[in-house]
């Protein structure tokens, strides 16, 4: 049961009253990798927020087969992996290597531990030679895959992506591609780039105005092109 | 709300008019003096940057990190201004900080606007500025230095605000000084090891990502002027404040309270609470004034003949 | 209340909050004139009490500085407390100090409230102007104004990458967290960051004012004049309160 997600009728309200999230039910198997498309506003990135506890909505999360309350909220951190889609944000250390190492640093490790691991995050991400670069001075790929190795050295169970393949040129975007494909973890990647998708992930979700429309086998839901055009989606 | 409240923004009555107006005089003549220095350098880039730091303060203050349990601390801001920046911009920079806080956000009276900036916008800034300059100075600008010099003028800039707003209060008969002053010194001596700790880590990222904006060729150091300035304000503000820590009655409370205290014969009371007092001196708030001005100026004039000393060395 | 001009409605907070201040202890009556007063103008301003009151109590905790006050020694003893050895006498001059600045602090905030909820920014600053605010300053404030919710934003991602990678390993020995230091380094670079963002920021948007024909001067718009029914009622309302505080200080002093 680990490795997975469930939920349950969730439902989000902000505080100025926007009901971003409507009695949103979804489970993902572990080593599933899932597409979460739809327009914008749909509610993908408010949904995600609620996978490791950052935001907390009427109804059930359960992530690595955890319930999200506040006791497990340091577990569930350590387990799903959250990457968001600035990577300016995310970065927020000097050094590369001091940004990778800040989650397992947190957590109470070791030293050497923190060594391994950060060496092992970057070299998942093919970044071995830029642990001493300046976090500020990389380029928009390069720090969009040294943000996914800053919650890859923690060795999550789960991985959830807000457009990873957003702003990056054809190279740095076929870069990134392959390494997700290489990953073989429990994954949710919310993104615009249909292409990624139909490559990428065998099963999607859509979603619209705060529901889940639509959830099934990638080749079937995108060849619908009534449905993606009744949800503001095309097929390039 | 952004972030939560500490003992340093003094809310409306909590002063007594005339403090609140002594202090706003203080202010303004702190920022024409840094808005005259600024118009002189004939740098309109310093504009748009005064703003932008000011909105980059306000929203790093929300940046916390968790001391012990429930508790946090978070930046104040006015080291890492006058460092990055400059004395008089920081000026600037700080004053709108404070103002928007206290406008928009009601952390911080606005009658009592002026005293706040004092403490935090003035005092606060020029007390960094002298403390980081004088040690990277001494420490020839090696890395050490700017941490060293960083942590040490943030901790000042708060301990010094702290002692500014115990005599605020004080002087204004909010608040005993003799339970004020060492409250709130002890509890912003720690506060300021917070602030000292959160400064050295934005330095070292402004080092590590562009180390030109540390350059110390940035600013030229003139402690004569930036010394006169403090030392007539500091001045200025005694002369005007002793007469009323003897003759306005509220001011006065301390010394019923000694009578009160003795009447209730409370010793443990009265006895865990430190003396201030200079020998030969019979008016106690005036001495406890006077003891940490003294202080200050001690510093303050060690650090020049220091940093003169030096120069004269290196001109040799 | 948002239909008054800003520039009236900032000299009649300040008139306000002044006349407030220098009230002296123990005058009762007026406090209470002056607390039915400002929920007055908390109606008209149509914020709602709620809000008001959340706000206005925000500042409460400052009210521990004044707390010793209570046991100074003014006039007759009105109880004591015992905390173990000591006993704490409470005065009733004391305890009337404490409450009026309590009292007073919880009025002027309000003032401050509506002033603020009720006022655009852009009209505040023109307030500003009024009140002799050089225009560099005034200038600063709105550029300041302008990026705050950027950059805070900013803050809050950063906030919620650091929260997101915050976790308790399955390791029961290991202790989260981290050392204190290491936190406030932290902390400490994510505020250098907004730092270095903040001045590479201002050169691009200096760059831009350039563009536009910036050349340090500060020119806008003259503002209405302000006619002559809200100099009216400012004259009222002043001098109102002058009467108030000169009967209060009659009686009360």
């Amino acid at each position: 049961m680990h490795h997975s997600i469930e939920i349950e009728n969730l439902s989000f309200s902000y505080p100025d009253g926007n009901l971003a999230l409507r009695d949103i039910s979804l489970s993902i198997a572990p080593c599933e990798k899932v597409a979460l498309v739809g327009p914008n506003g749909a509610g993908k990135s408010t949904l995600i927020l609620h996978l490791n506890g950052i935001l907390a909505g009427e109804g059930t999360v359960r992530s690595a087969s955890l319930e999200i309350n506040k006791e497990n909220l340091g577990f569930i951190r350590s387990r799903v992996g959250l990457v968001f889609q600035s990577p300016e944000d995310q970065l927020f250390s000097p050094t590369v290597f001091e940004d990778v190492a800040f989650g397992p640093l947190y957590q109470g490790l070791p030293e050497e531990q923190v060594i391994l691991l950060v060496e092992q995050a970057l070299s998942t991400v093919g970044m071995s030679a830029y642990a001493d670069r300046i976090s500020h001075h990389l380029s928009l790929g390069e720090k969009k895959r040294i943000a996914i190795a800053t919650v890859l050295s923690m060795n999550p169970e789960i991985l959830v992506l807000d457009e990873p393949t957003s702003g990056l040129d054809p190279r740095a975007r076929r870069a990134l591609i392959n390494l997700l494909k290489e990953l073989d973890i429990t994954m949710l990647v919310s993104t615009h780039d249909m292409l990624f998708v139909k490559e990428s992930f065998p099963r999607v979700v859509v979603m619209d105005s705060g529901r889940i429309v639509a959830d099934g086998p990638t080749e079937a839901l995108l060849s619908d092109e009534a449905l993606l055009g009744a949800h503001g989606l095309e097929m390039p | 709300m952004f972030y939560s409240v500490e003992p340093m923004h003094i809310p409306d009555g909590f002063l007594s008019a005339v403090v609140s107006i002594i202090f706003w005089c203080l202010s303004i003549v702190g920022i024409s003096i840094a808005l005259i220095k600024l118009n002189k350098d004939t740098d309109e880039r310093k504009m748009p940057l005064i703003g932008m730091l000011g909105a980059a303060i306000f929203a790093a203050q929300m940046i916390n990190f968790v001391v012990i349990g429930g508790t946090s601390g978070h930046l104040m801001g006015a080291a890492i201004a006058a460092i990055l920046v400059g004395p008089w911009a920081a000026v600037l920079v700080m004053t709108t900080v404070v103002a928007v806080q206290a406008l928009i956000f009601q952390d911080g009276g606005l009658l009592v606007l002026g005293a706040n900036i004092f403490n935090m916008g003035i005092l606060g800034v020029a007390a960094s500025y002298i403390v980081y300059k004088i040690i990277t100075r001494l420490s020839g600008s090696k890395k050490w230095g700017i941490y060293l010099g960083g942590f040490s003028a943030a901790w000042l800039s708060i301990v010094l605000a702290s002692i500014s707003v115990s005599l605020q209060l004080a002087v204004s008969g909010t608040s005993p000084i003799r339970i004020v002053l060492p409250a709130m010194v002890g509890i912003h001596a720690l506060i300021g090891i917070g602030e000292g700790l959160i400064t050295v880590g934005a330095l070292a990222l402004v080092f590590a990502v562009r180390p030109d904006i540390l350059q110390p060729s940035r600013e030229r150091f003139a402690p004569g002027a930036l010394l006169a300035i403090i030392g007539f304000g500091l001045a200025v503000g005694l002369v005007l404040l002793s007469p009323l820590a003897s003759t306005y009655p509220d001011g006065l409370e301390w010394v019923a309270e000694q009578q009160g205290f003795l009447n209730a014969a409370r010793e443990p009371v009265y006895k865990i609470i430190p003396d201030y007092i200079l020998p030969g001196i019979s008016n106690e708030a005036l001495a406890t004034i006077l003891a940490g001005i003294l202080g200050i100026c001690l510093i303050l004039i060690i650090g020049l003949i220091m940093a003169y000393a030096r120069r004269k060395r290196q001109t040799v | 209340m948002h239909l008054v001009d800003a520039r009236i409605k900032l000299l009649l907070t300040l008139a306000f909050i002044l006349t407030v201040s220098l009230l002296p202890s123990g005058a009762w009556p007026v406090y209470v004139l002056l607390v039915f007063l400002i929920i007055g103008f908390d109606m008209l301003s149509e914020l709602g009490m709620g809000y008001i009151l959340k706000r206005s109590l925000f500042s409460l905790p400052f009210i521990l500085a004044a707390l010793p006050i209570i046991f100074s020694n003014n006039g007759p003893t009105a109880g004591v407390i015992s905390l173990g050895p000591w006993d704490l006498v409470i005065t009733q001059g004391g305890l009337e100090r404490f409450v009026s600045i309590a009292l007073k602090s919880w009025i002027s905030i309000q003032a401050a409230v509506i002033l603020a909820s009720t006022t655009p920014i852009p009209d505040l600053l023109g307030a500003m102007r009024a009140l002799k605010v050089p225009r560099l300053l005034v200038q600063i404030f709105g550029l300041m104004w302008r990026y705050l919710f950027v950059m805070a934003d900013e803050a809050q991602r950063m906030l919620r990458a650091r929260y997101a990678r915050s976790g308790t390993s399955n390791n029961p020995d290991l202790k989260p967290g981290g050392s204190i230091p290491w936190r406030a380094q932290v902390a400490g670079g994510m505020a250098g960051s907004l730092f270095v963002r903040a001045i590479e920021r201002s050169d691009r948007i200096y760059m831009a004012m350039v563009a536009r024909g910036y050349d340090g001067e500060v020119r806008s718009f003259n503002p209405p004049k302000i006619n002559a029914l809200s100099w009216l009622i400012l004259g009222m309302f002043c001098t109102f309160f002058g009467i108030l505080l000169l009967l209060s200080i009659l009686f009360w002093s």
